[in-house]
């Protein structure tokens, strides 16, 4: 059945063909059946292909060619791999793909025909250009693929175009992952140049032959491009304003497939990145700080497609940490359960904002077990899945398998386990919070009728597979060359305990909603990541703490007068009340009530204390003297100053930036012109033999 | 056709990209800056000629073709965003749309 590979994303392909260019007008069911038939048929072709697995014929390595071009020098090889990586993720590509177009087939359905024809032939053209990426055997076909989504991905996140938020969204994706793209095209380029070819299983067999200076900014350049497209910290940002598209899009590109396209890549590349160690680690710490992140900021959004951005962010996070670890096999489990559980609860998601007038507010789902229980379950189930919930759920063999990856990679395993498991609980209580609210009793009950097959059979067919999925994660694993790692039990037993630790705390958040919005105004600085105030509020407030306690600063006189002049509107640097919070003030002021200090004014407390004590005294002024010679030094005026200099410095370099972003067609393609130029040099440079 | 020949071609191909890629930079004009792209195209096409005729390999005069196929496609899409500039600030000057300013 190999044959009928290369034929999988023609349907798709075929779909947008007709739908966008061709002249004819066509009416809304045929548009609708054109639409959903194309990305239906995807699936149909590849089920004998996936069952020929069975028989054995899916090794890695399997190749079935499409045509060759020869130019002289080196034969281009277009191919499309029949390996059991690309067997697992092109299966769940066309199932989610196909269950996501059925349903959107009742999701839009009261677009204007216009815009539905456009929508169908852009989710067409998305589904073909991600099996092209999926199955690809070589980088031109996978980069074709690859701009092709990201294309089709701006396309649909700006579907909406009478909103300007929408295009706006939608440009900031498109110019995110282009800086990555071109990171990636660089990179393949550069590997291309060193191996001489441009299939991936010849660039692969090259690397051992490769110098290690070569090789980390090759892998270091793919890496860059992965993490881009997979929406990682730091090219984060575009994925929660990408919710601006329709829901479907949502569930289809920005949280199963096209998001997850990094991790296809770095796990096709897994030969690559173990010979970098250095960039692999590199992965992996931005995957663990992706993923804790990303949990930590969905558990105080207020929009339910927002929260599930983040948490696509933070789960594709677990994925990286697992590539970066070098386990490929776990994170591509991980990657077919997600897409499964993830665009499940897109999907019930966007039935349940129907239900509630359209809103996507967290607070509007109130009442949605009543309204829509088929719905609510199934967002039950798939948060089930995503936090985790032990034995029952498939989310929860995936994530332990990763978990255990991490646990065994050595010495940094424990420490990384811990913070994965942190992100485990808090993916626990953000994914159970909505749950929660959305169980809740509420007056109005009003259910707008909106349902049918289209939208029962994507939701019960995936709540399915994100429960008994989960019996196939070992298999999956094996299957795709990694071994199955058997943690202990200490570690086992407290990953299972982590989710319903979660699904605890978000009982506990929505009980008592004022926590949560406590948690949101200290967190206000996590959530727009920037830098110089999370510099300020962790590293420069703590030192500047532990300086005054040591500096004894806090009682003396000059600090007194200092906040006193303050009060008054007197600017005076350098002191404990320099903190932009107003912290230091309000102890400042506590302290000169005292009424000790009153009576023995000009004397330091600790001086006080041992009056009339000529041994205590003696100490003292030891320690005075190392305090005057050595903390001094270290109170707010000097090196605390230099470190929050270098804070407040981003903030200056950032407006510096800004200022070369003149938005003129000229100077932007001076600074294209001088890139390609730059990476031309260092491509030359790098492979010249 | 002697080494020689191949490298005088090539630094005259050079020169074509280099002003075209001028042209493109200190054009306001949006239009002109469409014609400079078509100069900086055919020093590539040119290179690719020359390289075609030294080695005696017709490859070259394919790639010829090819990459007037590509300024075809570009002159295109050129012209649209030309035509969609005109409507929506009624000047060419390319400095008039900076969405992207920072």
């Amino acid at each position: 059945m190999a044959h009928l590979l290369p034929f999988v994303p023609v349907p798709a392909l075929l779909g947008f063909v007709i739908l966008s260019l061709v002249p004819v007008p066509l009416s809304r069911a045929a548009v609708i059946a054109l639409g959903v038939g194309a990305a239906v048929l995807p699936a149909i072709l590849f089920f004998p292909v996936g069952l020929s697995c069975i028989e054995g014929v899916c090794v890695a390595g399997a190749v079935v060619p499409i045509l060759s071009i020869d130019t002289g020098v080196f034969v281009a090889q277009i191919a499309m791999s029949m390996d059991p990586l690309s067997m697992v993720t092109g299966g769940t590509v066309v199932l989610v793909g196909a269950l996501v177009l059925i349903y959107s087939g009742a999701y839009m359905a009261s677009e204007p025909l216009p815009d539905l024809r456009r929508f169908f032939a852009v989710m067409n053209l998305f589904l073909a250009g991600m099996l092209a990426v999926v199955f690809a055997a070589d980088v031109i076909l996978l980069f074709l693929g690859w701009e092709t989504i990201g294309l089709c991905s701006f396309m649909l996140i700006a579907f909406y175009d009478k909103l300007p938020k929408a295009v706006a969204s939608g440009r900031k994706a498109l110019i995110t992952t282009r800086v990555a793209d071109s990171f990636l095209l660089a990179g393949l380029m550069m590997l291309f140049l060193n191996a001489g070819t441009t299939r991936l299983d010849g660039m692969l067999a090259a690397v051992p032959g490769i110098d290690p200076w070569r090789l980390a900014p090759i892998a270091f350049l793919i890496a860059l491009g992965a993490l881009g497209k997979s929406a990682q910290f730091p090219f984060h940002t575009w994925l929660p304003s990408a919710m601006a598209g329709p829901t479907p899009v949502s569930a289809l590109l920005h949280s199963a497939t096209m998001v997850a396209a990094g991790v296809i890549l770095l796990a096709r590349l897994a030969p690559l990145f173990a010979a970098a160690p250095e960039i692999s680690a590199m992965v992996a710490m931005l995957g663990i700080l992706t993923a804790a992140l990303g949990a930590l900021v969905a558990l105080i959004q207020t929009d339910v497609k927002k929260l599930l951005a983040f948490s696509t962010m933070s789960q594709i996070g677990f994925m990286v940490l697992a590539l970066g670890l070098g386990a490929p096999a776990v994170a591509l489990s991980h990657f077919a359960i997600h897409a499964v559980f993830k665009s499940l609860l897109f999907l019930s998601a966007g039935v349940m904002s129907h239900a509630a007038g359209g809103s996507t507010a967290i607070e509007s789902l109130r009442g949605s077990r009543y309204r829509q229980p088929l719905a609510f379950w199934s967002f039950a189930v798939g948060a089930a899945s995503l936090a985790g919930l032990p034995v029952i759920t498939a989310g929860w063999y995936s994530k332990e398998a990763v978990l255990a990856a991490v646990w065994s990679s050595g010495p940094w395993g424990v420490p990384l386990w811990l913070l994965a498991a942190t992100a485990a609980v808090l993916t626990g209580a953000y994914a159970f919070r909505v749950v929660f609210v959305a169980a809740s009793q509420t007056a109005d009950l009003a259910a707008p009728a909106w349902g049918g097959l289209a939208v029962v059979v994507p939701l019960t067919v995936l709540t399915l597979v994100a429960v008994i999925g989960g019996l196939s994660v070992g298999a999956l694993i094996q299957f795709t060359g990694g071994a199955t790692v058997h943690t202990p039990l200490l570690p086992t037993l407290l990953g299972a305990a982590a989710p319903i630790l979660g699904v605890l705390l978000a009982r506990q958040l929505v009980k008592h909603p004022q926590e949560l919005e406590a948690l949101a105004k200290r967190m206000r600085h996590v959530r727009i990541f920037r830098f110089e105030v999370l510099y300020y509020y962790y590293f420069v407030r703590r030192f500047r703490r532990v300086a005054t306690v040591l500096g004894n600063a806090e009682g003396t006189e000059a600090v007194a007068d200092a906040v006193a002049l303050r009060r008054e509107g007197v600017d005076v640097p350098g002191l404990v009340t320099d903190d932009p919070l107003g912290r230091g003030a309000s102890q400042v002021r506590g302290i000169r009530t005292d009424l000790i200090t009153r009576a023995t004014d000009g004397q330091t407390p600790v001086v006080r204390m041992v009056a009339g004590d000529p041994v205590g005294r003696l100490l003292i002024v030891v320690a005075r003297l190392f305090v005057g010679f050595f903390v001094a030094r270290f109170n707010p005026d000097r090196i605390d100053r230099a470190w929050m200099g270098l804070a407040g410095g981003a903030g200056h370099a950032w407006a510096l930036v800004r200022r070369t972003q003149t938005g003129r067609v000229r100077d932007h393609s001076l600074w294209i012109a001088l890139g390609c130029a730059g990476l031309l040099l260092f491509a030359w440079g790098t492979s010249w033999r | 056709m002697t080494g020689s020949d191949l490298i005088g071609i090539m630094i005259l191909a050079a020169g074509l990209f280099a002003i075209g890629v001028f042209g493109v930079l200190a054009r306001r004009g949006m239009l002109f800056q469409l014609v400079a792209l078509e100069v900086a195209l055919s020093g590539p096409a040119l290179g690719f000629i020359a390289a075609g005729a030294y080695h005696a390999d017709p490859e070259g005069q394919g790639m010829f073709i090819l990459v007037l196929t590509l300024a075809a496609t570009e002159v295109a899409v050129g012209l649209a965003l030309f035509l969609r500039l005109r409507r929506l600030t009624g000047t060419d000057d390319s400095d008039a749309i900076s969405g992207l300013k920072g």
